[in-house]
Parts: structure tokens; C-alpha cells; sequence
């Protein structure tokens, strides 16, 4: 379990997150939705301890981002590094021994070949490789299912629903509502700095409309497509 | 077209200003400052033997390497067509050639001025696309990422070194030969010039001060492991010099340690002068590291602290 209290977090005046409260449980899925900018990422950052904040990130087991695996929106990946080394230089920082690399590349990423010549899915993928081989107990996936394929989004899910079964505590941002919906049990909304929603699976239908509030009629009338 | 190298040209001034900025001097100051530097170089290499004379080439042919990186190549020739891409090239290199003209005329190194100016040519034509096209295997594959990366990056100058090592060794010169060693001992700081992003450094779950010490066994590792083939056959050849090059080895190895510590001291900025210079000064006297290096060493503890706790 993730627990949150009174996150708060500015960049000079701007307060991106305004006294955060919220829990993340053991064996479940939450969901994190809201427009972009909205501070998602910023969360996350604040979650990993990536980013200095006031308020209180507590979790069962401590420091928590040495049990943490945190898939970036964009995995970056150093130049003139291969796939395989690139999941080397992961389990190295965190001591894992890893073996069979290959049997685990179930996504069959190329290996041998430079990370940065990677598409932008297959960075996402291997970055995704190497967390899962750390054994973690709590994950945070930023935008897990943008820019992969299909048959990866379906093994993604998977993987999601695989976690979840061995109760570990697991958190996603996206904008793609009905493949969050599929795995989540809750999602919350975040908007201008704080949880304005939590909605769980039974209420999923009516999230895009409650994301949209009519707004998206009058924005698509100002511009006036002819 | 014209206006586009032009504006090309200018960009790379003002980055290069920029970059002095950042580092504490002003451009003008930098620009005095390298003519100084290259100068004395200059005068340094070309007054003594032939092998120094293709030594004080070489500085040439790295530059024009680091300007042929694959990456660097593969922006321009999204950005610009084929022909400014090629004039483009051509006059980085004529650029990067033209100081080193006058000195060699003068110093009659007319062979070396020939070789140089076909290679500035032949360098200029390459297009980037087949250098990174493979994957190059490495030693030092099994703790990435610096040398692992660095490696493949200059390997050309390892090989160059060693080369320059069995000359020193076909022509009895010994100093020529540790100069080699010494060399590729320091070329590993270029290899740790790099700021990774704070992911990779967040992601160990280890201490400040365990981080710290991890990457420097990893550098003097596997900086001790390109050197030693160099080292042995040294002291095999000049026995009589095993204390200097053994004492040398130390003091290079010292101030990479150094260098790894003033890297992370400052992250996740560069250098800035005041470090820039003490590094400086411990590299002319090396007693200085001593003190430097814990200094260093408990201000990078303490800067990386928050990414690692």
C-alpha cells in the first residue's frame, strides 16, 4: 500500500499539486487520469522521489523507491547502449542476478541492437522488460499503452492483471480510458492539482463523460470547421 | 544557400559562447585563452621529433571524429539537402584544419600537413549512416554504462594509442611509450563528462556514498583492465622505469576517481570554473588530489543524497 498526505508541490509559483490525500492498496489497480499538465507525471515523480515535495509518501516497505519500478512516459535510453545491456545496467543498480534475458524478452525486442535506435513502443517495452525482472513490490506506469502495438497492449494487460494477482500495489496513468478501465479498480481523476473524483469499476461507464462535461461541443463550435 | 551556412556557422559560435558562459568565462577570454593553448601545443610537439609531429596531427583527426559522430550527422542531413549537408561538412573540417596549416608549413611537416588535409577531405564525405549501423561487442559489457558506451565511442583512439605504443617500442623510445599509457588511462574521463538523467541514477538502491564508490571501482576496473596489456609489456621493455610508470598509473587513476567525484558533485550541472581549475591544478601537481578527491567525494555524497534516499 501507497499512503498520501497532504502531498504538496510547486514549481516557483505555479502549485502543480495542492495537499494530495490519497491510498493506493495492495493488490489492486488504481488509475490516474487528467488532461495534460495536469500533474500526473509530476505524482508520480513526487511518488518515486524524483522530486523534492511537503507532505508524506509512506509505504510498507521502506525506502519505497528501492521496491519501486517506474515505467516513464519516455524510457530514455543512453547512447551507444544495447537492449540487453541496458536490463544489465538496471539489475546491476539494484543487485538482481539476472538470467535467461532472452527467454524473459517476451516481446521479442532485437537485444543485441542500440536501445536509442528503438521506436519509441519498443524503448517503452524493454524499459518495461527490466522493471519486471527487479521483482518489485509496487509499480507506476506512466501512459503504459501509448505508442505499443497492439499485441503488446494485450500483454501489457496481462502482465497489469498478472501484478495485481500477486498483490502488488500498482498505479496508471492514461489517456486511453477503455484499456484503463479494463484492468483498473479505480480511477482517479486529477484536475488543477487535485483528486477530484475516485470512481470505481461499477461507475467506469460514465467516466468519459464526466471527463468531458460538455466541454468538448463548445470547443470543437470556436473552430468553426467549414 | 549561402545563408544557410552562414546561420549554421553562427549557431555553433553561440553555442560555443553559451557553453563558456555556463562554464564562468567569458567567450572572449575562451577564445584567448584556446589560441594560447593551441599555440603552445603547437610549438611544444612540432619542435621535437617526427613521431610527435603525428601525434599533434592526431588532435586533428579526433576532432574530426567527434564532429562525424553518427548522430550529429544523421540531424543534418534531416535538416538540410544533400549538397548544404556536404559543404556544411567540408567547412567544419576546413575549420577545424585551418589553425594547424600555418604551424605545420612553418614547421616543415609537410608530410603530416598532406596526410591531414586528405583526411579532413576524406572525413567530410561521410555520411554517418553506416557508422551506426552495427552493434560494436565490447569487454565491458557486463557493467554498462560508461565505458560500455565509451568504448564504442573511441575505440579508434584506443586502437591509435596502442599503435602509438608499438612504435615507442620498435624505436626504443620509452617516454613516447608511457605517454601512450598515460593517455589512454586519462582518455576514460571522457568518458564520465556525460550527466546521465537523474532515472539513472535514482534507480540504485544504494546510499550516496555506496553509488559513489561503486562507479569509481567500475572505472578503475575496467580503466586498469584497457591499460594493463600497455602496462606489462612497458615494464617488460624498461624495467628500469617500473616505479614512474607504476607512480603514473596511480596518479591517473587518482585523478579519474576525481574527476567521478567533481562530476556528481556538481550534477546535474557541468563543471563550473572553480572546480574546473582545482581539477586543473591536481593534474599539474597530483599531491593535490589528495585533498581534492574527499572533499569531492563528500560533496557529491551529499548533492546526490535526495535522488538516493
Amino acid at each position: 500500500m501507497i499512503q498520501i498526505t497532504q502531498l504538496e508541490k510547486s514549481f516557483g509559483n505555479n502549485l502543480v499539486l495542492d495537499h494530495i490525500n490519497i491510498q493506493f492498496p495492495s493488490g489492486e489497480v488504481s488509475g490516474l487520469v487528467g488532461r495534460n499538465g495536469a500533474g500526473k507525471t509530476t505524482l508520480f515523480h513526487c511518488i518515486a522521489g524524483l522530486e523534492d515535495h511537503a507532505g508524506k509518501v509512506a509505504a510498507e516497505h521502506s525506502p519505497l523507491k528501492d521496491h519501486l519500478g517506474y515505467l516513464p512516459t519516455n524510457p530514455y535510453m543512453l547512447s551507444r547502449i544495447t537492449g540487453r545491456e541496458y536490463i544489465q545496467l538496471i539489475a546491476n543498480a539494484r543487485g538482481v542476478q539476472i538470467n535467461s534475458i532472452d527467454q524473459k524478452n517476451i516481446f521479442d525486442l532485437p537485444l543485441d541492437r542500440y536501445g536509442e535506435h528503438y521506436s519509441t513502443g519498443m524503448k517503452k517495452k524493454l524499459a518495461l522488460t527490466a522493471i519486471l525482472m527487479l521483482e518489485n513490490q509496487f509499480y507506476l506506469f506512466d501512459e503504459p499503452f501509448s505508442g505499443v502495438d497492439l499485441d503488446s497492449n494485450i500483454i501489457i494487460k496481462a502482465i497489469i492483471k498478472r501484478l495485481k494477482s500477486l498483490g502488488k500495489t500498482i498505479l496508471i496513468s492514461s489517456h486511453i480510458y477503455n484499456t484503463l478501465a479494463e484492468v483498473c479498480d479505480t480511477i482517479h481523476v486529477l484536475d488543477k492539482g487535485n483528486i477530484t473524483k475516485s470512481i470505481t469499476a461499477e461507475d467506469f461507464d460514465q467516466l468519459e463523460s464526466i471527463l468531458e462535461d460538455g466541454t468538448v461541443d463548445r470547443l470543437i463550435e470556436k473552430l468553426e470547421i467549414k | 544557400m549561402k545563408e544557410i551556412i552562414y546561420n549554421h556557422l553562427r549557431l555553433q559560435r553561440t553555442r560555443f559562447e553559451r557553453a563558456s558562459t555556463e562554464f564562468g568565462l567569458h567567450p572572449t577570454v575562451s577564445y584567448i585563452l584556446a589560441f594560447l593553448l593551441f599555440a603552445g601545443m603547437s610549438y611544444m610537439l612540432l619542435s621535437r621529433s617526427t613521431i610527435e609531429k603525428w601525434e599533434y596531427i592526431t588532435t586533428a583527426i579526433l576532432v574530426f571524429y567527434l564532429l562525424a559522430s553518427t548522430d550529429r550527422l544523421r540531424f543534418y542531413k534531416q535538416i538540410y539537402s544533400a549538397k548544404t549537408f556536404t559543404r556544411i561538412r567540408l567547412i567544419e573540417n576546413a575549420i577545424v584544419l585551418a589553425p594547424f596549416v600555418p604551424f605545420l608549413i612553418y614547421f616543415g611537416a609537410y608530410h603530416q600537413l598532406i596526410a591531414l588535409i586528405s583526411i579532413a577531405g576524406l572525413m567530410s564525405i561521410l555520411n554517418g549512416t553506416k557508422l551506426g549501423s552495427f552493434t560494436l561487442s565490447t569487454p565491458f559489457y557486463r557493467f554498462p554504462f560508461e565505458f560500455t558506451a565509451g568504448f564504442r565511442l573511441s575505440w579508434i583512439v584506443i586502437l591509435g594509442l596502442y599503435i602509438l605504443a608499438f612504435i615507442a617500442i620498435t624505436v626504443d623510445n620509452s617516454l613516447l611509450g608511457i605517454f601512450a599509457l598515460l593517455v589512454l588511462a586519462l582518455s576514460s574521463i571522457m568518458y564520465y563528462q556525460y550527466s546521465e538523467p537523474e532515472y539513472y541514477i535514482w534507480i540504485h538502491n544504494m546510499d550516496s556514498r555506496s553509488f559513489l564508490i561503486h562507479k569509481i571501482k567500475i572505472a578503475l576496473g575496467y580503466t586498469t583492465l584497457v591499460c594493463l596489456p600497455l602496462l606489462v609489456v612497458i615494464i617488460f621493455m624498461w624495467p628500469s622505469l617500473t616505479l614512474w610508470v607504476i607512480l603514473g598509473m596511480v596518479c591517473a587513476l587518482l585523478f579519474l576517481s576525481t574527476c567521478i567525484v567533481a562530476k556528481y558533485s556538481m550534477y546535474p550541472n557541468i563543471f563550473n570554473l572553480p572546480i574546473a581549475l582545482a581539477l586543473s591544478l591536481g593534474f599539474v601537481a597530483p599531491p593535490i588530489l589528495l585533498i581534492l578527491f574527499p572533499y569531492l567525494f563528500k560533496r557529491a555524497a551529499k548533492t546526490l543524497k535526495s535522488t538516493l534516499s
